[in-house]
């Protein structure tokens, strides 16, 4: 019976382990903690070909800092990233691979303090 | 959490907001730091920052200092329940693994949520600003790929107007 158990268990952790979740550090932003932030705006949308988070940050400099930290965190693990900043606006984009799938990650700085971040790409990239 | 846990000095929970601060804590250090502001009447201006980010407010002093005994029932209980709960954890975890879903509790086909100044927004406010967000993005990564296209050319035509050339 032990066997059987313990074949069963190891059946599972291969299929959990052959698909893996990117775990990036923006996907924090997308946590309850801040689903009843008065600072932020939050949308999560997932259909079968695309996953989509968007999160709005306005007037809360310390937490757009925060934002820009987590960015900076993943962004050793983007395979391509940009920088561009034009008439005063700021927009920074990076992609990450993962399960093989592309995933955007955006960051848009607003006038007033705030910010716009999202991710997004394939369903598959998120599993 | 153990009640040891929550009586951290002032320097401590400082020091971990700080951590907080500066994303050097994992999601379940968060949330523990969370709990923590929730259920402590301890306050700094670091402190408060961190409250003000998690939308934590200060306990009242009463709710602080009462404490529940913990009663003996539970110790008779603990092994039942700690079992049934390990078995439904396993269950979860089954369905998780094999519906490939991410949320407890929605579609797989689709699913959309959407929170604006800290309120939830209903179904066909949460579709508009969906479709407004998608948008958006999809609006900046296409200036970003067009801005790149640009300064491309421009360095393109610059080597190519070079005398060696």
């Amino acid at each position: 019976m032990k066997k059987y158990i313990l074949l069963i268990v190891l059946s599972l952790a291969s299929i959990s382990l052959s698909a893996k979740a990117p775990d990036l550090n923006v996907e924090k932003m997308f946590d309850d903690t801040y689903k009843s932030n008065p600072s932020v705006s939050l949308i999560i949308s997932r259909a079968p070909d695309k996953y989509f988070r968007g999160c709005t940050v306005t007037n809360n400099a310390a937490l757009v800092k925060k934002v820009e930290q987590l960015f900076d965190k993943d962004l050793p693990r983007a395979s391509r990233s940009q920088d561009l900043s034009s008439n005063g606006s700021q927009f920074r984009s990076m992609t990450v691979i993962n399960n093989g799938e592309e995933i955007n990650i955006g960051l848009g700085y607003e006038p007033d303090d705030g910010c716009y971040l999202f991710i997004s790409g394939p369903l598959n990239a998120f599993k | 959490m153990k009640e040891q846990d929550i009586n951290l000095t002032l320097h401590e929970l400082e020091q971990l907001c700080r951590l907080y601060m500066d994303c050097r804590l994992s999601l379940l250090e968060e949330k523990e730091l969370e709990y923590v502001l929730r259920h402590t009447a301890l306050t700094s201006p670091e402190i408060d920052e961190v409250r003000a980010l998690m939308d934590v407010t200060v306990p009242a002093v009463s709710a602080v200092n009462i404490r529940k005994q913990p009663k003996r029932i539970w110790l008779w209980l603990w092994r039942p329940i700690s079992g049934v709960a390990a078995s439904v954890a396993l269950i979860a975890g089954l369905i998780s693994t094999f519906s490939g879903s991410f949320d407890s509790g929605t579609s797989p086909e689709l699913y959309i949520a959407a929170y604006s100044c800290g309120h939830q927004l209903n179904e066909a406010e949460a579709i508009v600003s969906t479709e407004r967000a998608m948008a958006k993005a999809d609006a900046l990564l296409n200036y970003a790929a067009l801005a790149e296209r640009n300064s491309l050319m421009k360095a393109e035509n610059m080597i190519s107007m070079t005398p060696d050339n």
